[in-house]
């Protein structure tokens, strides 16, 4: 196979996990397309030096992290979210809409809800936060794996976590009304 | 372990982070402390919600597109999208470039003096006199004149 071939295998394998942290990360789907086409482009232009003892995804969400928190400030001016406000018009506590609680016939909508809710809450973190959640939470990576994304030490990778769930926690309880967590 | 030690470790106590000896220690606080036992249910509440955003897949677009880029073969696959007509239009090409070669060949033949009739006709010209060399200008030919007059 040759590299051109085991590159694509590999974006088909991890394309979509990329995409996810991309559009988690920037907020909507215009700026995940450009952050993903740009951190490929890069991926593939040195992809001699990708070291294949370490796994492909990480490599390629470092490439995209950095790519993002380079143009972060432009990103950020088009995501400040306030909060101060409570969202209006906020149906259910945001409790309600975990999964074990949510009704069937209700899942398209909790689905949704849920989708705006998290990434409302997810915009509103300062970035290093918002990858560390995600990362954690979203796309399951051990710490090991985040702090190699992330290119930081372990007991910093624990704090971003721990602190990024509070301050989602906030989130959630600001944008859903101010009801207590 | 205090109270402010447990509570930056409850994230990673969650998510099984911690050492053996963090979790030993995490353990024992917990089953006396009722505030820390709340604060992690809480965030056990945040990461499940957090999880159950639905994921985003890369759009099927972009994966074609990149496919093209990777491979080089934007501007003849977008003209010919079917395998059938690419086989057409590849040989169509080749008929192309093989009718522009012959033609190229016919014109350079064309073009090229027949060597042999000119020798033949200087030869016949030299031998029988028909230029007189007074009425040429060329030095080659002065000489030619006196060569034969030599003779």
């Amino acid at each position: 196979m040759d590299s051109s071939a085991a590159f694509l295998e590999f974006v088909r394998a991890h394309g979509d996990k990329a995409y996810n942290f991309a559009f988690r990360l920037a907020g909507n789907e215009a700026d995940a397309r450009d952050l993903v086409q740009e951190a490929l482009a890069r991926a593939y232009e040195h992809r001699d030096d990708y070291d294949p003892e370490r796994p492909f995804d990480s490599w390629l969400l470092r490439i995209l992290q950095n790519i993002f928190l380079d143009g972060v400030r432009r990103l950020e001016r088009r995501h400040t979210v306030s909060l101060d406000q409570p969202a209006p018009g906020s149906e259910s506590s945001w409790e309600e809409l975990l999964p074990e609680r949510a009704p069937g016939p209700e899942d398209v909508m909790i689905r949704r809800e849920t989708d705006a809710l998290v990434q409302r809450a997810l915009n509103s973190l300062p970035v290093h936060y918002r990858s560390a959640v995600i990362l954690s939470d979203m796309e399951g990576c051990s710490y090991e794996r985040i702090a190699a994304i992330m290119d930081c030490p372990l007991g910093t990778v624990r704090s971003r976590i721990h602190q990024g769930r509070a301050l989602m926690r906030k989130a959630f309880e600001t944008f859903d009304g101010g009801r207590p967590a | 372990m205090n109270e402010r030690e447990a509570s930056d470790l409850l994230s990673a106590y969650l998510d099984g982070e911690l050492t053996a000896a963090e979790r030993s220690s995490m353990d024992g606080h917990l089953r006396l402390c009722g505030e820390c036992r709340a604060e992690l249910e809480s965030l056990s509440r945040v990461k499940a919600l957090t999880h159950a955003a639905p994921r985003k897949a890369m759009p099927a677009d972009m994966v074609a597109r990149l496919e093209r880029r990777v491979r080089g073969e934007s501007w003849w696959s977008r003209l010919m999208p079917a395998p059938r007509l690419r086989w057409a239009g590849a040989a169509a090409l080749a008929g192309l470039c093989a009718a522009a070669l012959w033609h190229a060949r016919a014109a350079r033949e064309e073009e090229t003096l027949p060597l042999e009739a000119l020798l033949a006709a200087h030869s016949r010209s030299t031998a029988e006199n028909l230029v007189p060399t007074d009425l040429v200008a060329s030095n080659f030919s002065a000489q030619l004149a006196a060569y034969y007059e030599a003779d």
